[in-house]
Formats: structure tokens, C-alpha cells, sequence
């Protein structure tokens, strides 16, 4: 399997008043066609700046980072973003909202409006195509955005904390709906989340990052079979959580 | 930023036409309290009637000189109309200019500063001078007060862009105009019309202004011309007009920003 994403001693550093700080400290990883990656790290470690490297948002400082072998060096047709809220424009609909990366890229044609209704059905939203935005709740609003990041069918879907403003029992059934959109699209994804059930529910892989600045503490992958809303109670779930848990403090406990 | 009162405890439904009611019911008492008031004073006091004119003379004189009050209701309606209109277009055209480029920004900067700074009402005898007696100058009046209340909220509109719609637009490639079009300029809408709710206000007074200097029609004109003969109850009516012009533009302006910002409070 070829890397379709390629990350290699990857480096961050910003200027600040105070000198230059070093948000990511060598971070190298390689992400395969169809594989979904979970990023997970102690609080401001830096995980929210490496997807934002991956969305072309920042530029690195060295290393280097390519996306189907070609380095990437700012914003790419061939990535999808769902971002922490789901930055949705309160004067279009869900239908309007949705399309608005094919209108930009100047698409407007029947195949553009069928793929969007298309993955407005895959989000579960087929009653609410004309509604305006704020007649939905958080987690619709945030299957809005999901389907905004895969309506130009991008070949990687990156996501920034997506569920971490919703309450738990939303976040359960996001997680679901998550899994079932991407094993339909079987699009690779990056997802980087702080909450560790989430992690080990969605991912085939999971990149622990030590505190600032973020390197690779670990990379590991889950080998449980595809995880139903009955797995999370299962010893071999607990026991990846507890693991994860453990790495991401450091090997502090005793 | 919405219009509607703030609820502070969920009212039983039944209560809302009624209490709808009765504050309107309130308003008219307290407007036939203050017309009997007023009409008691000028006749049981005896108030010189071209200090004070009683209110049924003044509505005699709104009735039977109405024509009259309509026709130069019509100017000034145009001047203010018509100098909105120029203050909007240049105002709005103008912030985005101001928005797209960070040196043209710099450089007209100071100039905005320094005409906002001076009373704009000073500018009237110039534009008699420049435009004429007619209604030109009334209309360069009524933009130039309007400009700058629509110019400094379209700029500040633009610059409450949130920057996570930034980092959309940026990560689905959009291009400058894309961003200005499809993301600031709807996401601005709620200042630009706050700037509009001040500007239509400012433009009648720029016309009332600019007629009083000087003038050949308008509100403004007659209130001036009935005043020095000393003819208060018809000037009065005038004065009525003028509050009516004020209140139907304001509305309008309401009116439109409810149908074109459908989504403000919403979110």
C-alpha cells in the first residue's frame, strides 16, 4: 500500500515576543489509502496545529509533508475540513450550505446538485435540505459540515475536534454516524479528537503526541474488529483506553 | 442585535396579543392626554397663538393646506431618498475598497478622519455655492452626513469576519472576490444595516439642513418660511410632515433589514 499522506520530521516553530517557540518537534507518520488515523495528545500539545499544517492553513518550518507525493505547500481541491464548530453561513439553507465548495470552485451543474442532495441523505439530514440553520440542533448542524467536507470529493477528510461541543450521548451517535459515512465513502481521515472512547471507536490507527512540543510518542494500531455501540463495554475496548490513557501521561502513573 | 424585546420569563401565550395590546392601548391615552393637555393650555391660558398654536389650529392647517404640504413633503422625500442612495453605494463601495487594500487604506484614512471630525452641517453654504439653490445641493447634504455612518459600520462589518469562515474560504481555495461576495459582505449585513437605521435618519436632517440655508421647496424651506411670518400653526404642520417622512423612511429601512438579514438573533 503506497502512502497517500507522507509526514517526515515534521517542525513547527512560531515567533513569538518572547523568541521562537517550537510547536511540533519532529512528528513523522505515513497515512495509507482508506485508513482512518485518530490524533490524540495532552491539552495545547500542538494536535490542532499539525491539522492545520495538513489543511494547508500553515505553512512547516522544515521536514516535509506530501499529499499523493506532492509536498504540500497550501490549501488543496483534494482535502476536506470539518473544523472544531461547524462554521456554517446562517443566511444559505443545508441545501446551499453544502454545495457552497462546488459553487466556489465554479460547479454548479446537475451533477453537483445531485451529489450534494446525495451526501445530505449519507449525513441523515433528507428532511432538512431547505431548512435554515439555526432550525438545527449542534449535532445536525455538524453533519451540515461533514457533508460540506465530502460533497467535493476530496481523497482526505480531516476533522478538528468535530463533537467536542456536543453533549455526550450526541457525541455516542456522531461517533456512529461517523463510522457508517466513512466506511460508505471509505475516505481516509484524520481525526483529532481529546476524548480517548471516540478515538479507539472510529480508528484503525491512533498517533499519541507528548506534550509540547508534540512529537510522536507512540503509534497504535487498533486491532479490534469493526466497533459496534456494544464494544465500548467490551475488556479488549477498556483495555486499549486504558492504554492510550497511560501513554498520553507519560508513564507518570505508577 | 435583535429587534425583539428581550423575554426575561416564558409568558403564557394568551398573555402576548394582550399584553400587545395594552401597550399600544398606553400609547394612544398618553398621546389624546397630551393633545387635550396641550389644547387646554393654549385656551384656557391663553398662550399667544403664534408662540404656541393650539393643536386643532395646527390641524386645520394640515387640512386645509394640505396640497400645499404634500408638494414640498415630495422634495424633501426625493433629497433624502436620493442622497441615501449616493451615501450607501459610495459607503459600502468604499469599505470594501478600504478592506481589499491595506495601502488605500492607510492613505484615505486621515481624510475620513478629518471629515468625520468636522460638522458636516458647516458644509451647507459651500454646497449652495458649488450646486446650487436647487435640489442638488440638498441631496449632496443629505449623502455626505449618511456616508460616514454607513462607510465606518460596513468597515467594521468586514473586520468582525470571523476568523474561522476565513480559514473555510482559505481551505475550499476561494478566491478574494469569492471571499468578499459569498462570505463578508452577507456576513457584514447586520452592521451595514445597523449603519443604515442611523444614516436615513441623518439624511433628513441633512436635507432640513441644507433647505433651511437656502432653498426654494421643501420642509424644511416652508417650516422657514412660515416661521419669519411668524405663521407657527402652519409651520407646526409642516413640522408633522417631517416627523411622518421620518418615520415611514425608518420603518422602510426596519422593514427591509427584516427581509434581508432574515437571520439575525436567529443564530
Amino acid at each position: 500500500m503506497t502512502a497517500l499522506i507522507s509526514i517526515a520530521g515534521l517542525r513547527k516553530e512560531y515567533a513569538s515576543s518572547t523568541g521562537k517557540v517550537v510547536a511540533i518537534d519532529d512528528v513523522s507518520f505515513d497515512l495509507g489509502e482508506g485508513e482512518f488515523l485518530a490524533v490524540i495528545g495532552p491539552s495545547g500539545c500542538g494536535k490542532t496545529t499539525l491539522l492545520r499544517i495538513l489543511a494547508g492553513l500553515l505553512p512547516i518550518s522544515s521536514g516535509s509533508a506530501t499529499l499523493q507525493g506532492q509536498p504540500l505547500t497550501g490549501p488543496s481541491a483534494g482535502i476536506g475540513v470539518v473544523f472544531q464548530e461547524p462554521v456554517l453561513m446562517p443566511w444559505r439553507n443545508v441545501f446551499e450550505n453544502v454545495i457552497l465548495p462546488l459553487e466556489l470552485a465554479g460547479k454548479l451543474d446537475a451533477p453537483a446538485t445531485k451529489r450534494t442532495n446525495d451526501l445530505i441523505d449519507l449525513v441523515g439530514l433528507a428532511d432538512f435540505r431547505k431548512r435554515h440553520i439555526w432550525e438545527l440542533s449542534g449535532g445536525m448542524q455538524q453533519r451540515v459540515a461533514i457533508a460540506r467536507a465530502l460533497v467535493a470529493d476530496p481523497v482526505l477528510l480531516l476533522m478538528d475536534e468535530p463533537f467536542g461541543a456536543l453533549d455526550s450521548m450526541t457525541r455516542e451517535q456522531m461517533n456512529i454516524e461517523l463510522q457508517r459515512i466513512c466506511a460508505t465513502t471509505g475516505k481516509t481521515t484524520v481525526l483529532v479528537t481529546h476524548n480517548l472512547i471516540e478515538a479507539v471507536f472510529l480508528a484503525d490507527r491512533v498517533l499519541v503526541l507528548t506534550p509540547r512540543p508534540a512529537s510522536v510518542r507512540a503509534l497504535v494500531p487498533i486491532t479490534l474488529p469493526p466497533r459496534t455501540r456494544d464494544s465500548i463495554h467490551t475488556p479488549e475496548f477498556g483495555a486499549y483506553v486504558r492504554k492510550l490513557d497511560d501513554l498520553i501521561k507519560g508513564g507518570a502513573h505508577v | 442585535m435583535s429587534d425583539a424585546p428581550k423575554v426575561l420569563a416564558e409568558p403564557l401565550p394568551e398573555d402576548v396579543p394582550g399584553e400587545e395590546h395594552s401597550h399600544w392601548l398606553g400609547a394612544t391615552v398618553v398621546f389624546v392626554v397630551l393633545i387635550a393637555l396641550w389644547e387646554w393650555a393654549c385656551r384656557g391660558l391663553g398662550v399667544t397663538p403664534n408662540l404656541l398654536p393650539s393643536p386643532s389650529a395646527v390641524g386645520m392647517e394640515l387640512v386645509g393646506n394640505f396640497a400645499t404640504l404634500l408638494r414640498h413633503t415630495w422634495v424633501t422625500a426625493i433629497e433624502l431618498v436620493v442622497g441615501f442612495a449616493i451615501a450607501t453605494v459610495i459607503g459600502i463601495a468604499l469599505a470594501i475598497l478600504v478592506d481589499r487594500s491595506k495601502m488605500l487604506s492607510s492613505v484615505i484614512r486621515p481624510y475620513i478622519i478629518a471629515l468625520q471630525a468636522m460638522p458636516k452641517v458647516a458644509l451647507a453654504p459651500f454646497f449652495v455655492i458649488w450646486f446650487g439653490f436647487g435640489i442638488t445641493s440638498k441631496v449632496a447634504m443629505a449623502a455626505i452626513i449618511t456616508f460616514f455612518p454607513i462607510f465606518v459600520s460596513a468597515v467594521a462589518g468586514f473586520a468582525a469576519m470571523s476568523p474561522r469562515m476565513i480559514d473555510l474560504m482559505t481551505v475550499l481555495r476561494a478566491t478574494p472576490s469569492q471571499i468578499m461576495w459569498k462570505a463578508k459582505v452577507p456576513a457584514a449585513l447586520p452592521y451595514i444595516f445597523a449603519g443604515l437605521e442611523i444614516g436615513i435618519l441623518l439624511a433628513l436632517t441633512g436635507a432640513i439642513v441644507g433647505e433651511f440655508v437656502s432653498a426654494t421647496a421643501g420642509l424644511g424651506y416652508l417650516i422657514a418660511i412660515y416661521n419669519s411670518q411668524l405663521h407657527t400653526a402652519a409651520a407646526f404642520a409642516a413640522l408633522v410632515m417631517l416627523v411622518l417622512l421620518g418615520v415611514i423612511s425608518y420603518g422602510m429601512v426596519l422593514a427591509v433589514k427584516r427581509r434581508v438579514v432574515f437571520w439575525l438573533g436567529k443564530m
